[in-house]
Protein backbone atom coordinates (compact mmCIF):
# COMPACT_ATOMS: atom_id res chain seq x y z
CA UNK A 1 0.00 0.00 0.00
CA UNK A 2 3.33 2.34 1.01
CA UNK A 3 4.33 2.40 -2.67
CA UNK A 4 0.43 2.92 -4.56
CA UNK A 5 0.01 6.43 -1.91
CA UNK A 6 3.75 6.85 -3.00
CA UNK A 7 3.04 6.27 -6.81
CA UNK A 8 0.05 8.89 -6.48
CA UNK A 9 2.29 11.63 -4.82
CA UNK A 10 4.45 11.23 -7.98
CA UNK A 11 1.74 11.34 -9.97
CA UNK A 12 0.53 14.80 -8.93
CA UNK A 13 3.75 16.06 -9.19
CA UNK A 14 3.75 19.46 -11.46
CA UNK A 15 -0.10 18.70 -11.72
CA UNK A 16 -2.06 21.46 -12.11
CA UNK A 17 -4.27 20.93 -8.98
CA UNK A 18 -1.81 21.73 -6.71
CA UNK A 19 -0.69 25.30 -6.88
CA UNK A 20 -4.65 25.92 -6.19
CA UNK A 21 -4.69 23.78 -3.70
CA UNK A 22 -2.11 26.13 -2.48
CA UNK A 23 -3.42 29.30 -3.19
CA UNK A 24 -6.69 28.03 -1.72
CA UNK A 25 -5.36 27.11 1.64
CA UNK A 26 -3.08 30.60 2.15
CA UNK A 27 -5.64 32.42 0.95
CA UNK A 28 -8.47 31.73 3.24
CA UNK A 29 -6.69 32.87 6.24
CA UNK A 30 -5.85 35.98 4.93
CA UNK A 31 -8.89 36.76 3.52
CA UNK A 32 -10.18 36.31 7.33
CA UNK A 33 -7.53 38.24 8.96
CA UNK A 34 -8.39 41.06 6.83
CA UNK A 35 -12.34 41.03 7.17
CA UNK A 36 -11.23 41.08 11.06
CA UNK A 37 -9.06 43.99 10.70
CA UNK A 38 -11.59 45.75 8.64
CA UNK A 39 -14.44 44.95 11.83
CA UNK A 40 -11.99 46.32 14.14
CA UNK A 41 -11.39 49.17 11.91
CA UNK A 42 -15.28 50.10 11.81
CA UNK A 43 -15.91 48.75 15.42
CA UNK A 44 -13.57 50.38 17.92
CA UNK A 45 -14.65 47.70 20.58
CA UNK A 46 -14.03 44.91 18.73
CA UNK A 47 -10.49 43.60 18.66
CA UNK A 48 -8.07 40.70 17.14
CA UNK A 49 -7.09 37.43 18.15
CA UNK A 50 -5.59 34.67 16.99
CA UNK A 51 -8.64 32.29 17.85
CA UNK A 52 -10.85 34.40 15.98
CA UNK A 53 -8.77 34.08 12.70
CA UNK A 54 -9.32 30.35 13.13
CA UNK A 55 -12.96 30.40 13.46
CA UNK A 56 -13.23 32.77 11.15
CA UNK A 57 -11.01 30.88 8.76
CA UNK A 58 -12.25 27.59 9.42
CA UNK A 59 -15.79 28.65 8.60
CA UNK A 60 -14.94 29.61 5.45
CA UNK A 61 -12.65 26.48 4.66
CA UNK A 62 -15.13 23.71 6.09
CA UNK A 63 -18.37 25.17 4.55
CA UNK A 64 -16.77 26.81 0.92
CA UNK A 65 -13.31 26.61 0.44
CA UNK A 66 -12.78 23.17 1.56
CA UNK A 67 -15.28 21.23 -0.48
CA UNK A 68 -14.07 23.33 -3.40
CA UNK A 69 -10.24 23.01 -3.52
CA UNK A 70 -10.53 19.19 -1.76
CA UNK A 71 -13.32 17.94 -3.80
CA UNK A 72 -11.79 19.04 -7.19
CA UNK A 73 -8.74 17.41 -6.09
CA UNK A 74 -10.63 14.15 -4.67
CA UNK A 75 -12.62 14.33 -8.40
CA UNK A 76 -9.34 15.22 -10.28
CA UNK A 77 -7.46 12.11 -8.23
CA UNK A 78 -9.77 9.74 -9.89
CA UNK A 79 -10.83 11.39 -13.30
CA UNK A 80 -7.79 12.12 -14.66
CA UNK A 81 -7.14 8.08 -14.99
CA UNK A 82 -9.97 8.33 -17.30
CA UNK A 83 -9.12 11.49 -19.45
CA UNK A 84 -5.66 10.24 -19.66
CA UNK A 85 -6.10 6.70 -20.16
CA UNK A 86 -3.64 5.66 -18.18
CA UNK A 87 -6.12 2.51 -16.08
CA UNK A 88 -4.98 0.22 -19.14
CA UNK A 89 -1.43 0.96 -18.54
CA UNK A 90 -1.72 0.41 -14.79
CA UNK A 91 -3.88 -2.55 -13.72
CA UNK A 92 -1.47 -4.44 -16.99
CA UNK A 93 0.21 -4.62 -14.00
CA UNK A 94 -1.84 -6.75 -12.23
CA UNK A 95 -2.53 -4.49 -8.78
CA UNK A 96 -5.97 -5.12 -7.19
CA UNK A 97 -8.55 -2.49 -8.37
CA UNK A 98 -9.89 -2.70 -4.63
CA UNK A 99 -6.06 -1.62 -3.58
CA UNK A 100 -5.72 0.71 -5.78
CA UNK A 101 -8.79 2.53 -5.08
CA UNK A 102 -8.27 2.46 -1.06
CA UNK A 103 -4.62 3.93 -1.92
CA UNK A 104 -6.44 7.13 -3.94
CA UNK A 105 -8.43 7.49 -0.46
CA UNK A 106 -5.46 7.73 1.42
CA UNK A 107 -3.68 10.38 -0.83
CA UNK A 108 -6.59 12.43 -0.86
CA UNK A 109 -6.82 12.14 3.20
CA UNK A 110 -3.08 12.98 3.26
CA UNK A 111 -3.67 16.13 0.63
CA UNK A 112 -7.02 17.50 3.43
CA UNK A 113 -4.32 17.15 6.27
CA UNK A 114 -1.56 18.58 4.25
CA UNK A 115 -4.73 21.39 2.91
CA UNK A 116 -5.34 21.66 7.11
CA UNK A 117 -1.70 22.17 8.27
CA UNK A 118 -0.80 25.00 5.63
CA UNK A 119 -3.71 27.41 6.30
CA UNK A 120 -2.82 26.33 9.88
CA UNK A 121 0.87 27.71 9.36
CA UNK A 122 -0.72 30.40 7.18
CA UNK A 123 -3.28 31.58 10.33
CA UNK A 124 -0.20 31.61 12.92
CA UNK A 125 1.86 33.49 10.24
CA UNK A 126 -0.83 36.09 9.32
CA UNK A 127 -1.61 36.38 13.08
CA UNK A 128 2.21 36.96 13.84
CA UNK A 129 2.98 39.74 11.04
CA UNK A 130 -1.05 41.44 12.11
CA UNK A 131 0.52 41.25 15.64
CA UNK A 132 3.58 43.65 14.57
CA UNK A 133 0.48 46.38 13.59
CA UNK A 134 -1.80 45.69 15.72
CA UNK A 135 -2.97 44.29 19.00
CA UNK A 136 -3.33 40.39 18.82
CA UNK A 137 -4.14 38.41 21.28
CA UNK A 138 -3.68 34.66 22.20
CA UNK A 139 -0.69 34.69 19.60
CA UNK A 140 1.27 32.01 22.07
CA UNK A 141 2.00 28.64 21.81
CA UNK A 142 -0.35 26.94 23.24
CA UNK A 143 -3.67 28.58 21.44
CA UNK A 144 -1.29 27.45 18.62
CA UNK A 145 -1.42 24.19 19.11
CA UNK A 146 -4.90 23.94 20.09
CA UNK A 147 -5.77 25.57 17.01
CA UNK A 148 -4.29 22.85 15.34
CA UNK A 149 -5.49 20.14 16.83
CA UNK A 150 -8.89 21.64 15.71
CA UNK A 151 -7.75 22.07 12.43
CA UNK A 152 -6.84 18.14 12.30
CA UNK A 153 -9.96 17.13 13.44
CA UNK A 154 -11.60 19.42 10.70
CA UNK A 155 -9.81 17.71 8.27
CA UNK A 156 -10.94 14.05 9.39
CA UNK A 157 -14.53 15.66 9.75
CA UNK A 158 -14.19 16.67 6.27
CA UNK A 159 -12.64 13.65 4.70
CA UNK A 160 -16.17 11.84 4.43
CA UNK A 161 -18.09 14.50 3.06
CA UNK A 162 -15.55 14.16 0.12
CA UNK A 163 -15.94 10.55 -0.70
CA UNK A 164 -18.93 10.55 -2.51
CA UNK A 165 -17.52 12.94 -5.26
CA UNK A 166 -14.85 9.94 -6.10
CA UNK A 167 -18.13 7.67 -6.36
CA UNK A 168 -19.47 10.22 -8.65
CA UNK A 169 -16.08 10.58 -10.78
CA UNK A 170 -15.66 6.80 -11.35
CA UNK A 171 -19.30 6.89 -12.65
CA UNK A 172 -19.11 10.06 -14.83
CA UNK A 173 -15.75 9.10 -15.76
CA UNK A 174 -15.29 12.76 -16.25
CA UNK A 175 -14.97 15.79 -14.64
CA UNK A 176 -17.76 17.96 -15.48
CA UNK A 177 -20.30 16.14 -13.51
CA UNK A 178 -18.63 16.17 -10.18
CA UNK A 179 -17.73 19.65 -10.68
CA UNK A 180 -21.08 20.91 -11.18
CA UNK A 181 -22.07 18.64 -8.03
CA UNK A 182 -19.20 20.11 -5.88
CA UNK A 183 -20.75 23.91 -6.84
CA UNK A 184 -24.12 22.38 -6.17
CA UNK A 185 -23.08 20.84 -2.81
CA UNK A 186 -20.66 24.19 -1.94
CA UNK A 187 -23.86 26.49 -2.35
CA UNK A 188 -26.22 24.82 -0.58
CA UNK A 189 -23.31 24.63 2.30
CA UNK A 190 -23.89 28.83 2.44
CA UNK A 191 -27.58 28.40 1.80
CA UNK A 192 -28.26 25.89 4.44
CA UNK A 193 -25.12 26.90 7.43
CA UNK A 194 -27.25 29.23 9.02
CA UNK A 195 -30.36 27.00 9.73
CA UNK A 196 -31.94 23.75 11.56
CA UNK A 197 -31.65 21.59 8.27
CA UNK A 198 -27.49 22.30 8.61
CA UNK A 199 -27.22 18.98 11.16
CA UNK A 200 -28.99 16.96 8.54
CA UNK A 201 -26.62 17.88 5.83
CA UNK A 202 -23.48 16.36 5.33
CA UNK A 203 -21.16 18.86 4.28
CA UNK A 204 -22.36 21.41 6.79
CA UNK A 205 -22.87 19.00 9.62
CA UNK A 206 -18.77 18.43 9.34
CA UNK A 207 -18.51 22.13 9.94
CA UNK A 208 -20.87 22.00 12.93
CA UNK A 209 -19.05 19.25 14.65
CA UNK A 210 -16.47 21.34 14.52
CA UNK A 211 -17.99 24.16 15.66
CA UNK A 212 -19.43 22.61 18.61
CA UNK A 213 -22.86 23.69 17.32
CA UNK A 214 -24.52 21.00 18.37
CA UNK A 215 -23.37 20.82 22.17
CA UNK A 216 -24.56 24.79 22.28
CA UNK A 217 -27.67 23.93 20.70
CA UNK A 218 -28.09 20.93 23.62
CA UNK A 219 -28.26 18.61 20.32
CA UNK A 220 -26.51 15.01 20.57
CA UNK A 221 -23.57 15.27 18.49
CA UNK A 222 -24.25 11.63 17.74
CA UNK A 223 -26.50 11.92 14.31
CA UNK A 224 -24.00 14.29 12.59
CA UNK A 225 -21.26 11.70 13.32
CA UNK A 226 -23.47 8.59 11.91
CA UNK A 227 -24.48 11.01 8.85
CA UNK A 228 -20.96 12.02 8.40
CA UNK A 229 -19.87 7.67 9.16
CA UNK A 230 -22.58 6.54 6.56
CA UNK A 231 -21.23 9.09 3.87
CA UNK A 232 -17.71 7.39 4.15
CA UNK A 233 -19.04 3.83 4.05
CA UNK A 234 -21.12 4.84 0.49
CA UNK A 235 -18.39 6.68 -0.92
CA UNK A 236 -15.71 4.51 -0.51
CA UNK A 237 -17.99 1.28 -0.55
CA UNK A 238 -19.65 2.43 -3.77
CA UNK A 239 -16.56 3.34 -5.19
CA UNK A 240 -14.97 0.29 -4.73
CA UNK A 241 -17.68 -2.02 -5.95
CA UNK A 242 -18.17 0.17 -8.96
CA UNK A 243 -14.39 0.27 -10.31
CA UNK A 244 -13.96 -3.42 -9.31
CA UNK A 245 -16.90 -4.70 -12.03
CA UNK A 246 -16.04 -2.01 -14.47
CA UNK A 247 -14.82 -2.76 -18.08
CA UNK A 248 -11.37 -0.74 -18.63
CA UNK A 249 -12.13 0.11 -22.07
CA UNK B 1 2.37 -27.81 -19.70
CA UNK B 2 0.88 -27.63 -23.56
CA UNK B 3 3.55 -25.60 -24.99
CA UNK B 4 0.95 -22.73 -24.95
CA UNK B 5 1.36 -20.17 -23.27
CA UNK B 6 -1.78 -18.43 -24.02
CA UNK B 7 -5.23 -20.69 -24.79
CA UNK B 8 -8.85 -19.87 -25.23
CA UNK B 9 -11.72 -21.91 -25.03
CA UNK B 10 -14.55 -20.09 -26.69
CA UNK B 11 -13.79 -16.78 -25.32
CA UNK B 12 -16.90 -14.36 -26.00
CA UNK B 13 -17.08 -10.63 -25.02
CA UNK B 14 -20.57 -9.01 -25.65
CA UNK B 15 -21.19 -5.53 -25.06
CA UNK B 16 -25.14 -4.34 -24.64
CA UNK B 17 -25.81 -7.65 -26.72
CA UNK B 18 -23.28 -6.56 -29.85
CA UNK B 19 -20.81 -9.78 -29.54
CA UNK B 20 -16.84 -8.30 -29.62
CA UNK B 21 -15.29 -11.68 -29.67
CA UNK B 22 -17.29 -14.36 -30.50
CA UNK B 23 -16.08 -17.95 -28.91
CA UNK B 24 -12.34 -17.94 -30.02
CA UNK B 25 -9.79 -20.57 -29.02
CA UNK B 26 -6.62 -18.86 -29.72
CA UNK B 27 -3.25 -20.95 -28.84
CA UNK B 28 0.42 -18.91 -28.61
CA UNK B 29 3.24 -21.06 -28.56
CA UNK B 30 5.70 -20.79 -26.42
CA UNK B 31 8.82 -18.62 -27.88
CA UNK B 32 6.81 -17.81 -30.79
CA UNK B 33 5.58 -14.92 -32.31
CA UNK B 34 2.10 -14.88 -32.88
CA UNK B 35 0.14 -11.98 -34.84
CA UNK B 36 -3.51 -11.61 -34.60
CA UNK B 37 -4.42 -10.14 -38.01
CA UNK B 38 -7.69 -8.37 -38.79
CA UNK B 39 -9.13 -5.56 -39.84
CA UNK B 40 -9.92 -2.62 -37.84
CA UNK B 41 -12.72 -3.39 -34.86
CA UNK B 42 -12.02 -7.12 -36.03
CA UNK B 43 -12.06 -8.05 -32.04
CA UNK B 44 -8.08 -7.53 -31.71
CA UNK B 45 -8.38 -5.45 -29.09
CA UNK B 46 -10.91 -6.58 -26.71
CA UNK B 47 -9.34 -10.17 -27.01
CA UNK B 48 -5.82 -8.59 -25.53
CA UNK B 49 -7.67 -6.67 -23.10
CA UNK B 50 -9.42 -10.05 -21.68
CA UNK B 51 -6.17 -12.02 -21.67
CA UNK B 52 -4.81 -8.69 -19.72
CA UNK B 53 -7.53 -8.44 -16.88
CA UNK B 54 -8.58 -5.20 -18.16
CA UNK B 55 -12.10 -6.13 -19.72
CA UNK B 56 -14.25 -9.48 -17.93
CA UNK B 57 -15.11 -12.10 -20.41
CA UNK B 58 -18.79 -12.80 -21.50
CA UNK B 59 -17.80 -16.19 -21.60
CA UNK B 60 -15.49 -18.94 -22.20
CA UNK B 61 -12.05 -19.38 -20.45
CA UNK B 62 -8.29 -17.98 -20.45
CA UNK B 63 -5.25 -19.80 -19.47
CA UNK B 64 -1.94 -18.46 -19.25
CA UNK B 65 1.00 -20.20 -18.71
CA UNK B 66 -1.26 -23.46 -18.58
CA UNK B 67 -3.19 -21.99 -15.67
CA UNK B 68 -6.80 -21.07 -15.74
CA UNK B 69 -7.70 -17.66 -15.04
CA UNK B 70 -11.08 -16.71 -14.36
CA UNK B 71 -13.08 -13.24 -14.70
CA UNK B 72 -11.03 -10.34 -12.91
CA UNK B 73 -8.56 -13.23 -11.26
CA UNK B 74 -5.12 -11.89 -10.41
CA UNK B 75 -2.17 -12.81 -13.46
CA UNK B 76 1.11 -12.79 -12.96
CA UNK B 77 2.33 -9.08 -13.51
CA UNK B 78 5.67 -10.57 -13.75
CA UNK B 79 5.40 -12.83 -16.19
CA UNK B 80 3.78 -10.56 -18.78
CA UNK B 81 4.65 -6.94 -20.52
CA UNK B 82 2.31 -4.94 -22.68
CA UNK B 83 1.19 -2.47 -24.97
CA UNK B 84 -2.25 -1.74 -25.12
CA UNK B 85 -3.76 0.37 -28.15
CA UNK B 86 -1.85 4.25 -27.64
CA UNK B 87 0.27 3.83 -24.81
CA UNK B 88 -0.98 6.39 -22.29
CA UNK B 89 1.04 7.39 -19.15
CA UNK B 90 0.83 10.64 -16.73
CA UNK B 91 0.97 13.93 -19.07
CA UNK B 92 2.78 15.91 -16.42
CA UNK B 93 5.67 13.57 -15.69
CA UNK B 94 8.83 12.51 -17.57
CA UNK B 95 9.30 8.81 -19.42
CA UNK B 96 11.54 7.89 -16.33
CA UNK B 97 9.06 8.79 -14.09
CA UNK B 98 6.23 7.33 -15.55
CA UNK B 99 8.32 4.17 -15.76
CA UNK B 100 9.33 4.40 -12.34
CA UNK B 101 5.71 4.14 -11.10
CA UNK B 102 5.04 1.46 -13.16
CA UNK B 103 8.14 -0.54 -11.51
CA UNK B 104 6.59 0.38 -8.34
CA UNK B 105 3.26 -0.76 -8.58
CA UNK B 106 4.51 -3.92 -9.82
CA UNK B 107 7.01 -4.17 -6.58
CA UNK B 108 10.46 -4.30 -8.01
CA UNK B 109 11.88 -0.84 -8.36
CA UNK B 110 14.96 -0.18 -9.50
CA UNK B 111 17.11 2.55 -11.30
CA UNK B 112 18.42 0.95 -13.62
CA UNK B 113 16.12 -1.16 -14.81
CA UNK B 114 14.47 1.66 -15.50
CA UNK B 115 17.51 3.05 -17.51
CA UNK B 116 17.79 0.37 -19.12
CA UNK B 117 14.77 -0.01 -20.49
CA UNK B 118 14.81 3.21 -21.84
CA UNK B 119 18.07 2.34 -23.24
CA UNK B 120 16.77 -0.10 -24.97
CA UNK B 121 14.41 1.83 -27.00
CA UNK B 122 16.96 4.90 -27.41
CA UNK B 123 14.87 7.32 -25.36
CA UNK B 124 17.42 7.40 -22.90
CA UNK B 125 18.64 11.04 -23.93
CA UNK B 126 14.69 12.46 -23.45
CA UNK B 127 14.17 11.02 -20.59
CA UNK B 128 13.62 14.96 -18.41
CA UNK B 129 11.22 15.20 -21.00
CA UNK B 130 7.72 15.40 -20.14
CA UNK B 131 5.46 12.96 -21.66
CA UNK B 132 3.06 15.08 -23.35
CA UNK B 133 6.33 17.25 -25.08
CA UNK B 134 6.53 13.52 -26.77
CA UNK B 135 5.30 12.52 -30.66
CA UNK B 136 3.50 9.81 -31.69
CA UNK B 137 6.25 8.04 -32.04
CA UNK B 138 8.29 8.35 -29.10
CA UNK B 139 5.41 7.54 -26.87
CA UNK B 140 5.01 4.22 -28.66
CA UNK B 141 8.67 3.13 -27.62
CA UNK B 142 7.96 4.50 -24.40
CA UNK B 143 4.96 2.03 -24.24
CA UNK B 144 7.48 -0.75 -25.80
CA UNK B 145 9.70 0.08 -22.67
CA UNK B 146 6.94 -0.27 -20.11
CA UNK B 147 6.13 -3.54 -21.16
CA UNK B 148 9.73 -5.11 -21.60
CA UNK B 149 11.23 -3.54 -18.54
CA UNK B 150 10.65 -6.45 -16.30
CA UNK B 151 11.88 -8.77 -18.61
CA UNK B 152 8.59 -10.54 -19.38
CA UNK B 153 8.17 -13.91 -20.81
CA UNK B 154 4.99 -13.14 -22.82
CA UNK B 155 5.10 -9.94 -24.69
CA UNK B 156 0.99 -8.81 -25.56
CA UNK B 157 1.45 -6.31 -28.66
CA UNK B 158 -1.62 -4.39 -29.71
CA UNK B 159 -0.71 -2.42 -32.76
CA UNK B 160 2.61 -1.88 -31.56
CA UNK B 161 3.90 0.13 -34.73
CA UNK B 162 1.66 2.41 -34.87
CA UNK B 163 3.26 6.08 -35.01
CA UNK B 164 6.47 4.82 -35.57
CA UNK B 165 8.62 6.33 -38.96
CA UNK B 166 10.15 3.58 -40.95
CA UNK B 167 13.51 3.36 -39.33
CA UNK B 168 11.56 3.05 -35.73
CA UNK B 169 9.26 0.12 -37.23
CA UNK B 170 12.42 -1.85 -38.50
CA UNK B 171 13.92 -1.08 -35.14
CA UNK B 172 11.08 -2.28 -33.08
CA UNK B 173 10.91 -5.14 -36.01
CA UNK B 174 14.19 -6.24 -34.75
CA UNK B 175 13.99 -5.90 -31.44
CA UNK B 176 11.14 -7.94 -31.28
CA UNK B 177 12.48 -10.74 -33.27
CA UNK B 178 15.47 -10.84 -31.25
CA UNK B 179 14.27 -10.98 -27.54
CA UNK B 180 11.96 -14.20 -29.12
CA UNK B 181 14.81 -15.81 -30.47
CA UNK B 182 17.60 -15.08 -28.14
CA UNK B 183 15.49 -14.83 -24.91
CA UNK B 184 12.76 -17.36 -25.57
CA UNK B 185 10.20 -14.28 -25.48
CA UNK B 186 6.54 -15.48 -26.42
CA UNK B 187 5.05 -12.46 -28.21
CA UNK B 188 1.27 -12.34 -28.74
CA UNK B 189 0.88 -9.23 -31.64
CA UNK B 190 -1.71 -7.86 -33.42
CA UNK B 191 -2.15 -6.01 -36.61
CA UNK B 192 -3.85 -4.56 -39.09
CA UNK B 193 -0.39 -4.02 -41.39
CA UNK B 194 -0.10 -7.28 -43.72
CA UNK B 195 3.34 -6.66 -44.88
CA UNK B 196 4.74 -5.79 -41.09
CA UNK B 197 2.95 -9.08 -39.69
CA UNK B 198 4.60 -10.92 -42.44
CA UNK B 199 8.45 -10.06 -41.68
CA UNK B 200 7.86 -10.66 -37.70
CA UNK B 201 5.28 -13.65 -36.97
CA UNK B 202 6.01 -17.49 -37.24
CA UNK B 203 1.89 -18.28 -36.65
CA UNK B 204 -0.84 -16.34 -37.93
CA UNK B 205 -4.14 -16.17 -36.23
CA UNK B 206 -7.10 -14.22 -38.58
CA UNK B 207 -10.18 -12.41 -37.21
CA UNK B 208 -13.06 -11.05 -38.63
CA UNK B 209 -16.07 -9.50 -36.76
CA UNK B 210 -15.01 -11.33 -33.95
CA UNK B 211 -14.38 -15.12 -34.89
CA UNK B 212 -11.22 -16.70 -35.39
CA UNK B 213 -11.11 -18.05 -39.06
CA UNK B 214 -7.97 -19.35 -39.07
CA UNK B 215 -4.90 -20.21 -36.97
CA UNK B 216 -1.89 -21.18 -38.80
CA UNK B 217 2.01 -21.28 -39.37
CA UNK B 218 3.15 -18.34 -41.46
CA UNK B 219 5.31 -20.62 -43.75
CA UNK B 220 2.52 -23.22 -44.37
CA UNK B 221 0.48 -19.98 -45.59
CA UNK B 222 3.44 -19.36 -47.95
CA UNK B 223 2.86 -22.97 -49.28
CA UNK B 224 -0.87 -22.69 -49.54
CA UNK B 225 -0.81 -19.55 -52.30
CA UNK B 226 -1.86 -20.33 -55.66
CA UNK B 227 0.09 -20.50 -58.65
CA UNK B 228 -0.98 -18.09 -61.50
CA UNK B 229 -0.01 -17.45 -65.21
CA UNK B 230 -0.69 -13.56 -65.56
CA UNK B 231 -0.91 -12.46 -68.97
CA UNK B 232 -0.78 -8.70 -70.09
CA UNK B 233 -2.82 -8.29 -73.51
CA UNK B 234 -4.17 -5.85 -76.00
CA UNK B 235 -7.76 -7.23 -75.43
CA UNK B 236 -8.79 -8.94 -72.39
CA UNK B 237 -12.20 -9.39 -73.36
CA UNK B 238 -11.11 -11.31 -76.53
CA UNK B 239 -8.73 -12.96 -74.60
CA UNK B 240 -11.40 -14.50 -72.18
CA UNK B 241 -13.42 -15.51 -75.02
CA UNK B 242 -10.53 -18.01 -76.04
CA UNK B 243 -9.85 -19.51 -72.88
CA UNK B 244 -12.99 -20.39 -72.15
CA UNK B 245 -14.06 -21.57 -75.27
CA UNK B 246 -11.21 -22.92 -77.17
CA UNK B 247 -9.10 -24.11 -73.50
CA UNK B 248 -12.29 -24.70 -71.33
CA UNK B 249 -10.31 -22.48 -68.50
CA UNK B 250 -13.12 -21.08 -66.08
CA UNK B 251 -10.73 -20.18 -63.25
CA UNK B 252 -9.29 -17.00 -64.38
CA UNK B 253 -9.69 -13.55 -63.11
CA UNK B 254 -9.32 -10.23 -65.09
CA UNK B 255 -6.91 -8.14 -62.42
CA UNK B 256 -6.60 -4.95 -64.97
CA UNK B 257 -7.80 -3.58 -68.53
CA UNK B 258 -4.81 -5.26 -69.87
CA UNK B 259 -4.11 -8.20 -67.63
CA UNK B 260 -5.93 -11.42 -66.61
CA UNK B 261 -4.20 -14.11 -64.39
CA UNK B 262 -5.03 -17.95 -65.01
CA UNK B 263 -4.97 -20.17 -62.50
CA UNK B 264 -5.46 -23.40 -63.80
CA UNK B 265 -3.67 -25.11 -67.21
CA UNK B 266 -0.67 -22.75 -66.53
CA UNK B 267 1.52 -25.19 -67.91
CA UNK B 268 -0.27 -24.63 -71.12
CA UNK B 269 0.93 -21.26 -71.48
CA UNK B 270 2.47 -21.40 -74.52
CA UNK B 271 -0.16 -23.07 -76.54
CA UNK B 272 -2.10 -20.40 -75.01
CA UNK B 273 -0.02 -17.63 -76.03
CA UNK B 274 0.12 -18.93 -79.23
CA UNK B 275 -3.37 -18.91 -79.74
CA UNK B 276 -4.02 -15.43 -78.18
CA UNK B 277 -1.78 -14.36 -81.68
CA UNK B 278 -3.48 -16.56 -84.20
CA UNK B 279 -6.42 -14.78 -83.10
CA UNK B 280 -5.24 -10.94 -83.46
CA UNK B 281 -4.39 -10.72 -79.47
CA UNK B 282 -0.62 -9.05 -78.95
CA UNK B 283 0.83 -10.77 -75.74
CA UNK B 284 2.96 -8.19 -73.54
CA UNK B 285 4.26 -10.27 -71.34
CA UNK B 286 3.33 -13.16 -69.40
CA UNK B 287 4.70 -14.06 -65.53
CA UNK B 288 3.95 -17.43 -63.68
CA UNK B 289 4.05 -15.93 -59.84
CA UNK B 290 2.84 -16.90 -56.65
CA UNK B 291 -0.29 -15.32 -54.66
CA UNK B 292 0.39 -12.48 -52.32
CA UNK B 293 -0.62 -13.15 -48.44
CA UNK B 294 -2.37 -10.08 -49.42
CA UNK B 295 -4.60 -11.80 -51.67
CA UNK B 296 -5.32 -14.57 -49.39
CA UNK B 297 -6.20 -12.42 -46.81
CA UNK B 298 -8.55 -10.99 -48.66
CA UNK B 299 -10.58 -14.12 -50.07
CA UNK B 300 -10.36 -15.05 -46.14
CA UNK B 301 -11.66 -11.99 -44.98
CA UNK B 302 -13.34 -10.51 -47.84
CA UNK B 303 -14.27 -6.79 -48.50
CA UNK B 304 -11.74 -5.24 -50.41
CA UNK B 305 -8.03 -5.52 -49.71
CA UNK B 306 -7.47 -3.10 -46.96
CA UNK B 307 -7.00 -5.83 -44.63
Amino acid sequence: MFEIVYCECLKLKRSKIILPGILASLAVPLLAAVNDIRICFSNPEASLSLWGIYEDTMMFLMLLFGPLILASAAVYLVSREYTEKTLKTVFAVSIGRGRFLIGKFITLFILVMLFMALSWLDIVVISLICSLFFDVSQVTLLPAVSIFIQMIKGGVLLFPALTPFVYLALRTKGMLVPFIAIAVVSLCNVVLSGSQAAEIYPWTAAYLLLAGRNTQSGASVLPGIWLLLLLCVFGIGMSVWRFRKEDIV
Amino acid sequence: MSGNIIRTENLTKKYNGRIAVDQINLHVPKGKIYALLGRNGAGKTTAMKMLLNLVRPSDGKIFLFDEEISGYGKRNSFRIGSIIEAPAFYENLTAGENLEILARLRGRHRKDTVDRALGAVHLDKEHKKLFREYSLGMKQRLGLAAAIMHEPELLILDEPMNGLDPIGICETRNYLLQLCREKGTTIFISSHVLDEISQLADVIGIINKGKLLEETDLQELYRRRRRYAEFEVSDVNKAALVLENRFGILDYEVTGPNSLRLYEKIDSRGDINSSFVKEGIAVAKINVEKGKLEDYFTGLVGGDRDV
